[in-house]
């Protein structure tokens, strides 16, 4: 296990190098930069433009402003100045980031407890009535972006606050006055805000999941040993879990890590849509802000926990899997 | 060694359909046959014949839907002495027998364990189940039933996973988790096929000296008539999904009555004949075309369009399968014609 870690870290090493480079130049190809919007105001004089630039580094060649950026990073885990806020990329996006965990691990508790049931049970009734009644839902599912069922489900539940007098939060993280509660207050209030955007993606997204449980279901229960089991006289229900999920689950966990990554990339539009302050709406408008560090600090944020998910993809195969050995 | 005339399992008039985009195929037509207490039973015939259907049937293994039991009925005596009609046990009733009454080995020892849980773990599943026993010792008898079919360093093996084990080892495997307990009635769905020759010799003698030791009856399903001969009691022919002669092992094997028979028993290769010095290499005969579709039988006989003894009468009606003389069955119209070409031969 110790070799296996080492080597898996000098691996990492010409992977991660890679990535930074492309990261950090693939963000210079686009033309402009940060100062583009006030380099075009009339009002901003070519001085305090010139000021601004040496301020952030701007006037220095891109290799020479790479350098330096991995130079702090590796030293002093330091990962740049946002332009637009000032302050450093970490202390900007780490509180967003987290609002962005609760939010995509209330939505994989969900996707996770929709797909697995639903694929399951597509497989055992194979062709029935009710398979089939999933089979077409998904496939609706499937070919409609979760950001617009968002904005169906966003209506209804309008109606239904509107018919009723319900409280059921469509928006944002919290409530106002949130800082007068007591904390279990408080969590509870997050809980709620977190519920219908949580339910939304998961639902929109375990489409997926579902028809590829189903699948690998299918194809276990195909195999000899399940005849062998049943053969022994085991009960349905040993037959499905124990024999078959067990074995049908094998290339889902192969996959967990980029689950690491997913976890702090925030849940996409459907952040937008419910207007939640999670990380999606800040890198979206760092990329249009041209905010070249608070972009590429995320980036490689994300790229090293691929590479730690990876590894821990590998580990946990192993623990699942006999016949593979990690190394 | 057989106790004569105790019938252990009776199958009459089964009939195994599986429905198809295509239609209704018929891959068990009415079969009947009985296994006696100790016996061994051989099914032989081709692929296709219907011989893996009608074992499966007997274990209620066919997968519904497609397939579907529609008619007959398989009495079988448990280990209780209780007389019981499989067909129309409940499913819960019928888990009862699966592995405990009678138990399965099958033709793929590489795919048929459970890759993710090791030999002791699955033979001792079976133990837990059916003898209520606790995971300790239900692993202590899958150590003993490792050592019974002769795995050397059976407590190492017993936490062994099934790819740490040659095919030859899970096949005995299999059968340390068949017999683990103790089993009437043993059905073995062409376990040798996959092996190379020398260990399937060795499972061969194995399951001879366990079938002394356990006293059960083995069902043995092969397509191999050499291994019939050295396990079988009696024989049962299969073609088209129906039973076209049965007799026993003797019988069958020096006095064939049905041409399908006959056709197997030439496509044997026998040493001495086919190479003789001088001569030139002669050549084993084969059955001339295919197993018939099942979709579409011929409405006679279903062998008659590959039968070189077909007479217009064969297409006709299916021939009623009749005793040719002690016990002897054979599905064909002409079988008097093959005893008596036989007797002037012997004569």
């Amino acid at each position: 296990m110790i070799p296996f870690l080492l080597r898996r870290v000098v691996q990492s090493i010409p992977t991660l190098f890679l990535a930074s480079l492309l990261i950090f130049f693939v963000i210079q190809l686009a033309p402009g930069d940060f100062l583009t919007p006030a380099k075009l105001n009339p009002n901003i004089s070519p001085e305090q433009i010139a000021a601004l630039e040496s301020n952030f580094g701007l006037d220095r060649h891109p290799i020479e402003q790479y350098l330096l950026w991995m130079k702090n990073m590796i030293f002093n885990l330091n990962f740049g100045l946002s332009f637009q806020y000032q302050q450093p990329v970490l202390d900007v996006a780490i509180p967003r980031v987290l609002n962005s965990l609760w939010l995509v691990l209330l939505n994989l508790i969900f996707f996770y407890a929709i797909a697995i049931p639903l694929g399951v049970f597509g497989a055992v009734r194979q062709n029935s009535l009710g398979d089939k009644a999933v089979n077409v839902v998904l496939y609706f599912l499937l070919g409609f972006p979760s950001f617009f069922l968002a904005l169906i489900v966003i209506y209804f539940i309008l109606q239904i606050r509107n018919a009723t007098g319900w409280d059921i939060p469509i928006n944002g993280m919290t409530s106002n006055g949130f800082d007068a509660m007591a904390p279990l207050e408080k969590v509870w209030d997050v809980l709620k805000h977190l519920l219908i955007p949580a339910l939304v993606l998961a639902i929109s997204d375990a489409a997926g999941l579902t028809r590829v449980i189903r699948g690998l279901m299918l194809e276990v229960m195909r195999s000899d040993y399940i005849r062998t089991a049943r053969a022994k006289g085991v009960s349905e229900r040993t037959a499905i879990w124990k024999h078959t999920f067990r074995n049908a689950i094998l290339p889902i966990v192969a996959g967990i890590g980029g689950l690491l990554p997913a976890a702090i990339s925030g849940a996409g539009l459907t952040e937008v849509v419910f207007a939640y302050p999670g990380i999606t709406p800040m890198i979206l408008d760092a990329i249009n802000t041209q905010d070249l560090y608070l972009i590429a600090g995320f980036t490689v944020l994300g790229t090293v926990l691929l590479v730690i998910g990876n590894a821990l993809s590998d580990i946990l195969l192993a623990v699942v899997d006999p016949r593979i050995k990690v190394g | 060694m057989t106790h004569q005339g105790e019938v252990l399992l009776a199958v009459n008039g089964l009939k195994t359909y599986f429905s198809t985009d295509d239609g209704v195929v018929k891959s068990v037509d009415g079969v009947t046959f009985h296994i006696n207490k100790g016996e061994t039973l051989a099914v032989v015939g081709e692929s296709g014949s219907g011989k893996s259907v009608t074992s499966l049937s007997v274990m209620r293994l066919i997968p519904t839907p497609p397939g579907k039991i529609v008619e007959g009925e398989i009495l079988f005596t448990g280990k209780d002495g209780v007389q019981k009609d499989i067909v129309k046990l409940s499913e819960a009733d019928m888990r009862k027998i699966r592995g405990n009454d009678i138990s399965m080995i099958f033709q793929e020892p590489m795919t048929s364990l459970n890759p993710v849980y090791t030999v002791g773990d699955q033979i001792a599943e079976a133990v837990m189940l059916h003898q209520g026993k606790n995971k300790k010792d239900a692993m202590g008898v899958a150590t003993d039933m490792l050592r019974f079919v002769g795995i050397p360093a059976p407590e190492k093996r017993v936490n062994e996973y099934p790819h740490q084990m040659s095919g030859g080892m899970r096949q005995r495997v299999m059968i340390a988790m068949a017999l683990s307990c103790k089993p009437a009635l043993l059905i073995a769905d062409e376990p040798t096929t996959a092996l190379d020759v020398t260990i399937q010799a060795q499972i061969l003698d194995l399951m001879r000296k366990l079938q002394a030791d356990v006293g059960m009856s083995i069902l043995f399903i092969t397509h191999n008539l050499g291994v019939v001969a050295e396990m079988a009691d009696r024989v049962v022919v299969m073609y088209g999904g129906r039973v076209v002669e049965e007799g026993d092992v003797v019988e069958i094997f020096k006095a064939p009555r049905h041409p399908y028979t006959m056709g197997l028993l030439n496509s044997i290769p026998r040493p001495g004949e086919a190479h003789e010095p001088g001569q030139p290499k002669g050549r084993l005969e084969a059955i001339p075309g295919n197993v018939p579709n099942p979709l579409s039988l011929p409405p006679g006989c279903a062998f008659e369009p590959r039968c070189k003894f077909a007479v217009p009468d064969c297409s006709k009606a299916v021939p009623a399968l009749e005793d040719t003389g002690h016990g002897h069955m054979s599905r064909c119209i002409r079988w008097r014609d093959f005893a008596q070409a036989q007797n002037e031969v012997t004569a």
